[in-house]
């Protein structure tokens, strides 16, 4: 019974806990501004996040989203060359941006009172993006580097890029964010300007200001620069699907390693389909700390593993992957690693996790939600993830909802997804 | 839900590759000192009921009868107490929500315990107990002796680290500072329980540490708490004996190739003796870094190297000003056929930042950066955790944080010239490539 009165606590206390005041407004040209109020130490972070990423990308065009990227701190219109970086910097600040699947964000995190410069900057970029033919090729140099450092020459990631590349048949996840490198060398820079004027304007995008801010006057300086940005139409996007998989599919990759990798990925639904819960629950009870099933099993028990981890991908704009990644000890235990995984698989199908299990994973919501608040950025971050799934306001349901997962639930998807005709294995072998 | 981080960093690409980042903010943390030696850092922040608690213990390799000695303690803390096994440890971690991060450097060993004002009790006295009354079961000791094997060996094959651990192995010779805070997997067999042990009885004395508390937590809870079972153990006195590195004097650079044909990028790594953290020079160092390597894609060399040539995404330079002086080096990836241009931009570089003064808008915007960028080093509760007894540790005082940018401020065009002619040594450096040919 304590279990029991423990949840209801929870679920009466936790939709209270955002410790900021978060408001939102938006501009008439359609961009939305996000207002995150925390003053607990002396900086600001601005981000600018566009609705954009490899999901959306065309046939051979793949990377077009992170090469955007690259260009974009090759200069405006009001800041031309390369001078982004060394404004900002200047200013005490630090900038950057990355590139997912789902979405691009270009951030600052400077002090408050610097904000202006995030605000000059990157509405001159949102507007006015020069579009150099040499800084272009450069940067498409510098990309193809980039693949080469964080793929080619990386075993365990290159083992991921298969595993997604078999994985979906049709559907664009299937794409690596970084783009294949034949597709990086014949993208040419007027596909960079079509794919610039189509996605990158105020009704696709967001920003996110957070930290020591005060509203009132932050407000009058971003809509001064934003709002006069010429409105557009909301990108149209494809219907995207993924045709049924018939039986279990397997790359066997070898490499220079010591240690294999064993790679497990089964299709799952993203938020708001609320199976996603129950399998954001379920990867905390399987690989999730080192009392996690899998953990136990692999690394104590047995012995056969030398890390374990699970992870789901609730927050995407559609239906991800849940992984199971186990780096091996000896390469001849990975068929037995693998067998240890699916009895494991096998255990929760056939009998609910315990009352314990689900409230460790409550904990573990609660806690995670709590630290993330922790930093101003990582708290924006969190918030941005929402949005870009329709609303930030989702995520007072999405942590109500998930303090109510119960272990029936966790069995229940366990038995639909976790299955032969939904999986697909990768191996990294050593040479 | 916390464990996306493996997964973002195959997933996410980030423009920009940015090594250090390094000015003001007031801060007024409570220092006290208890009667047993050791010392508390406090500072009460409300905003989120959440609780970081940690301790800097003066041990690292420093102090190692053998390689890895520092780092099994730190790491088998948690694997078993005078009445918790280990598991019971996992659960009880994995229950509370709550997490230990133990993390040992070349001078120190630091522990962050991060909980939820919730299970503030309940994590302070796991906290205390793996602190206090370790066991190191011999059986965990083995299972733990074979991950951390295993670990070096897939380590062994990255070519960064393989750069680095030849580069330091050559820079410092047998000094601890040579080597990996893990060790090296073929030390790790004659590792025994004793070892240890010792290690441990030895210089995990509360006399010596430095806490630090940030968050919910009051200043009677503080007491009750947290100082109550610090006071309560007694520990030894103790002496660290340790010693500088010696740098053995060379005439010419050193080159090193290591062939590794499995690789599309070379991965080279340039450098030499730095400075330690106590040096005049530290100030003027971090602003000569940071024009030369250390400021992200506005840097010299990743203007030349990256921005103007396209040749790397990532070079950078930096060093490790230690106890005793660290390295200085630059690292950088490119494609196998462009190494020996790329090292020659490097000298370059090198050569330039020795003869010609530096402008003095590179200057200005050094400094600016440097100061102006210092409240996002602690720009968290856990940062502020983990920094307060590292300023402790390395001597800096207690206004530190308000007095960096008059530091920053003092330094002159001069002592940036003095300083690179000092350091960067074009004459007798270490290169080592890893790569195909």
């Amino acid at each position: 019974m304590k279990h029991l009165v423990l949840s209801l606590i929870f679920i009466l206390i936790f939709p209270f806990m955002g410790f900021s005041e978060i408001k939102e407004e938006v501009l008439d040209n359609g961009l939305k501004v996000i207002y995150i109020e925390d003053h607990s130490s002396p900086v600001a972070t601005f981000q600018v996040w566009y609705k954009v990423g490899a999901i959306d990308e065309p046939e051979g065009k793949s990377g077009i989203s992170h090469l955007l990227e690259h260009l974009m701190f090759r200069g405006s219109k009001n800041y031309p060359g390369n001078v982004f970086s060394k404004i900002v910097q200047s200013q005490g600040g630090i900038d950057n941006a990355f590139t997912t699947k789902d979405y691009t964000v270009y951030f600052q995190k400077l002090s408050p009172s610097k904000l202006q410069t995030s605000i000059d900057l990157e509405s001159d970029r949102m507007a006015n993006l020069l579009f150099n033919l040499e800084d272009f090729e450069l940067e498409k140099k510098i990309v193809l580097e980039e693949r080469r450092q964080r793929y080619e020459d990386d075993p365990e990631s290159l083992i991921i890029e298969e595993v997604l590349g078999i994985a979906f048949k049709q559907h664009p996840y299937r794409k690596p964010v970084i783009g294949w490198s034949e597709d990086i060398q014949t993208i040419t820079l007027n596909d960079i300007k079509n794919y610039y004027h189509k996605y990158y304007c105020p009704h696709n995008a967001f920003i996110i200001v957070a930290g020591d801010i005060k509203v009132t006057e932050v407000r009058e300086k971003i809509k001064e620069k934003f709002e006069n940005i010429s409105s557009c139409d909301v990108p149209s996007r494809k219907i995207l699907y993924e045709p049924k998989q018939y039986g279990e599919k397997r790359v066997i990759l070898k490499r220079q390693t010591h240690l294999p990798m064993l790679v497990m990925a089964y299709k799952v639904p993203a938020y708001p389909n609320r199976d996603s819960l129950y399998l954001e629950v379920l990867s905390t009870i399987l690989g999730e700390g080192k009392s996690s099933r899998l953990y136990r099993k692999l690394v104590n028990e047995t012995a056969l593993a030398v890390d374990v981890s699970t992870g789901n991908s609730a927050l995407s704009r559609d239906g991800f992957l849940f992984f199971i990644v186990v780096s091996v000890k000896d390469v001849g235990k990975i068929n037995e690693v693998e067998k240890i995984v699916k009895e494991e698989i096998e255990k929760i199908k056939n009998e609910a996790p315990s009352d314990i299990e689900i409230e460790k994973a409550r904990n573990q919501v609660e806690a995670s939600f709590l630290f993330s608040q922790d930093s101003v950025f990582g708290h924006a971050l969190y918030i941005g993830k929402f949005e870009i799934l329709g609303s930030w306001k989702m995520i007072d349901r999405y942590r109500e909802d998930i303090m109510k997962v119960t272990a029936d639930d966790v069995q229940k998807v366990a038995k639909k997804y976790f299955n032969f005709d939904n999986l697909t294995v990768g191996e990294l072998l050593p040479k | 839900m916390n464990r996306v981080n493996i997964f973002f960093a195959v997933f996410c690409f980030i423009v920009l590759f940015f090594n250090s980042i390094a000015g003001a903010e007031r801060m007024d943390f409570k220092t006290f000192k208890l009667q047993n030696g050791a010392k508390i850092k406090y500072l009460y922040r409300d905003n989120i009921p959440i609780v970081y608690v940690s301790v800097l213990i003066p041990a690292s390799p420093l102090d190692e009868a053998k390689p890895s000695i520092a780092y099994l303690t730190a790491r088998l803390l948690t694997h078993g107490t005078k009445t918790r096994t280990a598991t019971q440890i996992e659960d009880e971690i994995d229950f509370l929500a709550i997490s230990i991060d133990k993390k040992v450097t070349h001078d120190y060993t630091i522990l962050t315990l991060s909980t939820t004002k919730r299970h503030l009790k309940e994590a302070l006295n796991l906290f205390f107990d793996i602190l206090i009354n370790p066991v190191f079961p011999e059986e965990e000791i083995k299972k733990e002796v074979s991950r951390v094997e295993k670990s070096l060996k897939q380590m062994e094959q990255d070519p960064s680290f393989i750069a680095h651990k030849t580069f330091l192995k050559e820079l410092f010779g047998q000094h601890p500072y040579g080597r990996a805070v893990e060790g090296e997997p073929e030390g790790l067999k004659n590792i025994t329980r004793q070892d240890i042990l010792n290690f441990y009885n030895k210089y995990y004395s509360p006399n010596n540490m430095i806490f630090s508390v940030v968050g919910y937590i009051d200043e009677n809870e503080l007491k009750n708490l947290i100082e109550n079972p610090i006071t309560m153990w007694h520990g030894n006195t103790i002496t660290r004996n340790i010693n500088p590195p010696l740098f053995v004097k060379r005439n010419e650079p050193l080159k090193i190739f290591i062939k590794r044909d499995d690789l599309t990028q070379s991965t080279i790594v340039l450098g030499f003796e730095g400075i330690s953290r106590k040096d005049t020079d530290f100030y003027a160092l971090s602003i000569m870094n940071y024009i030369l390597g250390g400021g992200g894609l506005t840097s010299r060399l990743a203007k030349q190297v990256r921005e103007e040539r396209g040749l790397a995404y990532s070079i950078y330079s930096t060093f490790y000003p230690y106890l005793f002086p660290g390295a200085f080096y630059i690292e950088v990836k490119t494609k196998n056929e462009n190494t020996q241009n790329v090292i020659k931009l490097i000298m370059e570089e090198l050569k330039k930042m020795k003869e010609k003064a530096v402008t003095s808008e590179e200057m200005k915007e050094a400094k600016a950066f440097l100061s102006g960028s210092f409240p996002l080093r602690i720009d968290t509760m856990k940062k502020i955790s983990e920094f307060l007894p590292v300023i402790d540790f390395y001597g800096l005082g207690d206004d530190y944080i308000n007095k960096y940018s008059e530091y920053i401020e003092k330094v002159t065009m001069e002592d940036i010239k003095k300083v690179a002619r000092r350091i960067l040594n074009t004459d007798s450096y270490i290169v080592v490539v890893v790569g195909k040919d």
